[in-house]
Formats: C-alpha cells, structure tokens, sequence
C-alpha cells in the first residue's frame, strides 16, 4: 500500500513536463486554427488601414469609437442589432416549442419514429444560401405557388409581397429559419426524452398525476439541460445569421433595410464599401459581435447551471 | 497558381516568359483563349505567353488581397473599377501606369475616372470595358398600342398609361435589389438632375444631392410608382428579365449587360432600347449612363513586369479592344471599335455622342455606406409610401456625408 501511495506521488510530480509535451500538440494546434485568426482581428481592429495590406497607425480604439459616434452606424448599428435580437427570439420561442412539442409526439410515436426525425431534419441538410432561394422563389408574388395557392382558394387578401412589405419580411426570414433548423432541436429533445428512465413517470403517474403535470413535474425539469444547449445555440445562430438574409434581401437588408442583421453590416464594410479602413472598422465590428456572443453564451450557461442546481 | 510555377521555370527557355492574368469572371478567361485573343497577342509579341487563370471565388477580392501579397503574385489582374480599385491602389499591391502605358488617348472620360487611385488620381488600370445603361422596351407591345419611342418625360408617362390601361405592367425594376433600383434611378433621372454639369459641380463641392434638380430627379421614382409591376419591392433581378421577356412588363431600364441575358434566354424577344427623354424645361439634354466596367492592373510583385508592360500597351490598343468587345458582348472602353451585335452597337454609338457619368458608380461607393445603397433603400421607401422625394435625396447626401468629400476628387 505504501508503495502504491509512492508510486501515485511520483505520478503527480513527474508529469509538469510530459503533461506539458500531451497538451503541446493540441494546444499548438487550438493556437493556429482558432487562438491566432482571433486575436488577428481583435489587432487588426486597434490600427488604422490603408486598403487590404497597408497599416497606417496604431489607433488605440478609434475604430469602436466611429462605431457609436458616426454615420452610418449609430442608425445601421442598432437597427440591425434589434434584428439579430428579433430573429433569436423568434427561434428561440419556436424552436423550444414547436420543437419539443414535435419531439414529444414523436417519442409517442414508435416505430414511425426514425423516418420523421429523417423527414424534420431534410430541410437542415441543405445550405441555408439554397432554402433562401427556393423560398425566394416560393414566395414569389409574380411566380410563387404560395400566392397563386392563396389566390386559388380565394383568399387574395393574404397573398402578399411576403419579402417586399417591411412588416412581414423579418418574421417570414424568422419562420424559414425555424422551418430549417427545427430538426435540430426535434433529434436533441428526441435523445433527452429518451434517456429519461419511464420508472419516474410510472411513479409519478401511481401517485395520481394527470400527463400534463408529470410532463410538468418530471419530464421538463429533466430537459433543463437540453433547452439551455438549445437556447444557447439559437442564440448564437441569431446574432451571426448571415446566408438566410443575403439570400432574401441582398447585402442591404432589403426591403428598406428591414432584414438588416450585424453580419449582413460587417459584409457591407469589409467587402463592398471600398473605404480605406475598411479593415479596421469591420475588424472592429466582428470583435465586438464576438465579445457579445461570447457575453451572452456565458451568461445563458450560468443562467442554465443555476437552474439546474435549483432543481437537483 | 500552377501557372506562375512553371513561369520562366522549366517548361521556358531563358528568354521567354510567361504572364499570368487573373479575372474573376470565367466568360473573360474562355474570351481570351476561344476568341483568339491570346494567339493574336502571343502571334505579334514572340518570347511572351499568356496565361488567363479565372479565380472564381465569391470573394474574389479578398483571394486578390493574398495573391498580390503572396510569392506567386500573378502579373496582371482584373479589379472592379472605382472603389475596389482604389482600395487596391491604397495598399500599394498594384502600381500606377501613368507611364507604363503609353497611349491612352482612345479611352473617354467616364473610362478613364474608374481607372483613378482616390488618394493620387494616378491611372491605376487599363479599363477594360463600359456599362451604358437604357431603357429595354418591347417593340411588339408598343406596335400594338400604335407607340413610339418616347420624345419626352411627358410622353413616356402618357406611353405607360396607355400600356397601363390595356392591362401591361408598364415598367419593371428589379426592386428588392438595391444597386438595380439605383441603376434605374439613374436612367430616369440623370438628365433631370443636370447631367455632367451637375456631376461637375457636385465634385467640386458647389452641389449637393439635396439641390432642388436632385430631388426633382428622385421625384421621378415617385412618379413611376403608378406604372410599376405589382409588389415591386420583392421583384428580383431574375424575375424582372422574365417579366420583361415574356411580355408581362413592357419597359425595363437596365445595364448593357442584358442583351446577352436576352440572348442565352434563347427566348425570341423583339426589343428596342432607348435613352430616357427629357421634357424641354429640364436642365440637361437625353444622356445615355454609362459607368466603367472592371480594368487590367499591374501587380507590384509581378516577376515579369517589363512583359506584363507589353501585354497591357496591347490591352489598351483598338485590336485587343474589337477582339475583347464582340467576344463577351459589352461595350468597349475606348474608341475604334466595330461591334457586330446590333443592339451593342447602337448603345455604344449613343455612348459616344452623349456620356454622363453614374453619379453613384463613380463618386458614391468608396466608403460606407454606398450612395447606391442609401439610394435603393430609400427610392423603396418612397414606393412603399415611408418617405418622399424630398426627404430620400437629403437621407441619402447625410448618409454619404459619412465620408465623402469632393476635395478628394480633385486631381488636376
């Protein structure tokens, strides 16, 4: 026994330079891919550029300063911020609802099981710049099947510019982006329901509660955890969402800015603007969205733990 | 890439050389080796190969930004005119040509202006083409209807309402695209505005678009409203070709580009183009907008400078010019040149006797945000009844106020 207590000690001191020389390898190689194009923006976001290669001056944190003090982006900044939010919250709402509700019927279901969870999960396969434009072409009021099956059914009042009206274009890019990803949440809450042991519902159920409350009571408290990694993956999604609003309404935002998200802004500045910050500006722009993700992610997963703890 | 590796490497003898080019367009890279242009350049200058290499990446760009930094610098590259070549020349990764090309008295003002670095008004490229852009109208509609082209603004109204009137969309704009809405803008109200005498005064900082000729200009996109296709605002560039071709919209003010759309739609459409017509009490005369498309630049770290200066003084001669031209259906940026496509070549004759400069191409796109942005999003505005002409014109000079500034458009 003494040996064996000798032998582990030694175990902990030796390792300072093998553990050193595991971690090398895999940290060398967190440090290329995601450490190094990381911190290059935050850098590139303290300087002033002249075009794509040329680096004019160290400008401490000029570039966020024109971000909250100049035109256009203390009008275009908020607006498509709100945006972003606006589309979190749709999913996020539609997602955890839709989805579980869908995750739950198709627990019930059995053997017809699999080829459902295939069936919601199709639309997710593909890129979402593809469903962007088949939806384009869905919606379409001059060619669309939607109108022309509205119209069909003599309901002309509802067949709108889905994507040309300000009103309806978010909450439409809001329902095809729900329409897409929905499978995801559908195959998370699916393995969840299914880990949960059926003894805790039997016992539930002996002592005379009605399905609603040991839905209530036993299953949703146990799917805490998955609704928090969904909740926080929404959330990511949304602040970064990109290809489904270029595929809609263009690096504008179109109708009248009415899609405008951060991504779509930071595009505009990097690629298309050709001013000569353009770098630092943008740069600064995307490590201000990073900090935020980052801030909100950390914060949802607190929020999580906490509830989870409060549960347990 | 593979091409500069074997340049003036193994598979060349010591005295000849190869220059690599870099497009971001596939229809230029099979027009130089299908078109016989690199034969007729390899033909008269023995010892220089040409090598076209088509980088068709989204982000062309940015793949440039790289390339011009890299080892394998490529010689000459294709850069989209005015703000995205100006950037380039700010990085100092392409060099002027102010000297390396010795002729570039066949090229017009308009060509010429895409070409500038912002920051030095040096030449920074050889412009490779223009875009005019016009009215497309149907000609079997308008014979139908006993209709003219147009001589006036007040004729081209009466025109719609009567196309109107028999149950045709008059007008199509692709308008859930900003840059198209602006671009159609321009057809209708660049003569309206002033023309090269506003842009003159405009650069020199006398004008703004808040002047009363500009707002009467965007006016005219409130105007239109009327004789617009239905939900204008979701129409995409797509849908108005097909609503124009397939004769459910009769007009369609669009770029020079479209004639080759037309003819790959392989659909018969018997269509006519005019400029837009002016009322006698306007300002300017009928203008055709034309802006330039895309130049040759000479990059810094070219291996092979002194042959890449060869190929771009034949770049910028008339042959290279008819060859390029009629092989990808644009209009040239200089002078000299016979288009054998019928529609091209009465654009470009109207092009020459009558250019005005899109305001927005050529001054509004170095900085964010874009004037042809700010101009899209607000002309939506007016049609979806959220703002007036008034109003749209002064929103678009604050947001461009941003940046722009007309001193840095003074360069002797």
């Amino acid at each position: 026994m003494a040996q064996k207590i000798k032998y582990a000690s030694n175990v902990q001191r030796a390792p300072a330079v093998v553990v050193v020389l595991f971690i090398l390898p895999a940290f060398a190689l967190f440090a290329a891919v995601l450490l190094y194009p990381m911190a290059s923006a935050l850098g590139y976001s303290l300087f002033e550029w002249r075009g794509g290669a040329n680096l004019v001056r160290f400008n401490w944190f000029e570039n966020f300063v024109v971000l909250f003090t100049e035109q256009p982006y203390v009008e275009q900044m908020p607006r498509a911020f709100l945006h972003n939010i606006a589309i979190f919250a749709g999913t996020l709402v539609l997602q955890n609802s839709l989805g579980l509700f869908l995750a739950v019927q198709l627990h019930k279901l059995g053997r017809m099981r699999r080829l459902f969870q295939v069936l919601y999960t199709t639309p997710y396969l593909v890129s979402p710049l593809v469903v962007g434009y088949l939806w384009t072409l869905l919606l379409s009021p001059s060619f669309g099947p939607v109108n022309a099956a509205l119209e069909w059914l003599g309901l002309e009042s509802l067949a709108v510019s889905w994507l040309g009206e300000p009103t309806t274009a978010l909450p439409v890019l809001i329902l095809v982006s729900v329409w897409q990803w929905i499978g995801f949440p559908v195959l998370l809450y699916g393995a969840a329901l299914g880990a949960i042991p059926p003894e805790l519902s039997d016992a539930a159920s002996v002592d005379g509660a009605d399905g609603w409350r040991r839905f209530r009571h036993v299953t949703l408290p146990l799917l805490t955890p998955v609704i928090g990694t969904v909740s926080i993956l929404t959330f990511i999604g949304g602040m970064e969402t990109f290809t489904l609003p270029y595929a809609f309404g263009g690096a504008t935002g179109s109708p009248a800015g009415a899609t405008d998200v951060l991504s779509l802004l930071f595009f505009r500045v990097s690629f298309q603007s050709g001013a000569s910050n353009a770098l630092g500006v943008s740069s600064a722009l995307a490590t201000l969205l990073f900090l935020f993700i980052l801030g909100g992610a950390l914060l949802g997963r607190r929020m999580i733990r906490a509830q989870e703890e409060r549960l347990s | 890439m593979f091409a500069t590796a074997c340049g003036g490497g193994s598979g060349a003898s010591a005295n000849e050389a190869r220059v690599t080019v870099w497009t971001w367009s596939n229809e230029a890279m099979n027009a130089f080796k299908k078109a016989g242009i690199i034969e007729a350049f390899e033909r008269a200058h023995p010892g220089i190969h040409v090598e076209v290499v088509a980088q068709l990446d989204k982000n062309y760009e940015t793949l440039l930004t790289t390339g011009l930094a890299g080892s394998e610098s490529p010689d000459i590259v294709a850069l989209r005119s005015y703000g995205v070549l100006s950037s380039f020349a700010d990085s100092g990764s392409i060099v002027p040509l102010d000297d390396v090309v010795k002729d570039w008295t066949g090229f017009s003002k308009p060509a010429l202006a895409g070409a500038k670095g912002k920051a030095d008004g040096k030449l920074y490229a050889v412009p490779q083409g223009i875009q005019t852009a016009q009215v497309y109208y149907n000609k079997k509609i308008f014979a139908e209807l006993g209709l003219g082209v147009p001589t006036s603004w007040d004729e081209f109204i009466a025109a719609a309402q009567k196309i109107k009137d028999s149950g045709v969309a008059p007008v199509v704009i692709p308008g859930s695209v900003a840059a198209q809405i602006s671009l159609a803008a321009e057809v209708f109200g660049n003569a309206r505005r002033g023309a090269g005498d506003f842009e003159q005064a405009f650069i020199e900082g006398k004008k703004t678009l808040a002047d009363p000729d500009n707002v009467a200009a965007v006016g005219l996109m409130e105007q239109i409203k009327p004789y617009l296709v239905d939900n204008v605002t979701s129409v995409t560039l797509d849908e108005a070709v097909t609503l124009f071709a397939t004769g459910r919209a009769a007009m369609f003010p669009s770029g020079a580009w479209q004639v080759t759309t037309f003819a790959n739609l392989g659909a018969e459409i018997d269509y006519g183009t005019f400029d837009m017509p002016v009322n006698a009490d306007w300002p300017a005369k009928a203008v055709t907008v034309s802006y330039a498309d895309g130049g040759w630049a000479l990059a810094k770290r070219s291996t092979h400078p002194k042959e890449a200066a060869v190929l771009l003084n034949w770049l910028a001669g008339a042959e290279f010019a008819n060859l390029y031209a009629n092989a990808m259906g644009t209009i040239p940026a200089r002078d000299g040149v016979t288009l054998k496509n019928a529609q091209l070549a009465e654009m470009y004759k109207r092009y020459q006797s009558k250019p005005s400069t899109y305001l927005g191409a050529a001054y509004l796109r170095y900085g964010t945000p874009s004037g042809t942005d700010l101009m899209g999003e607000q002309v939506q505005k007016i049609w979806l009844g959220q703002t007036t002409s008034d109003r749209a014109a002064k929103s678009v000079q604050t947001g461009v106020d941003a940046w722009f500034r007309p001193a840095d458009f003074q360069h002797g």
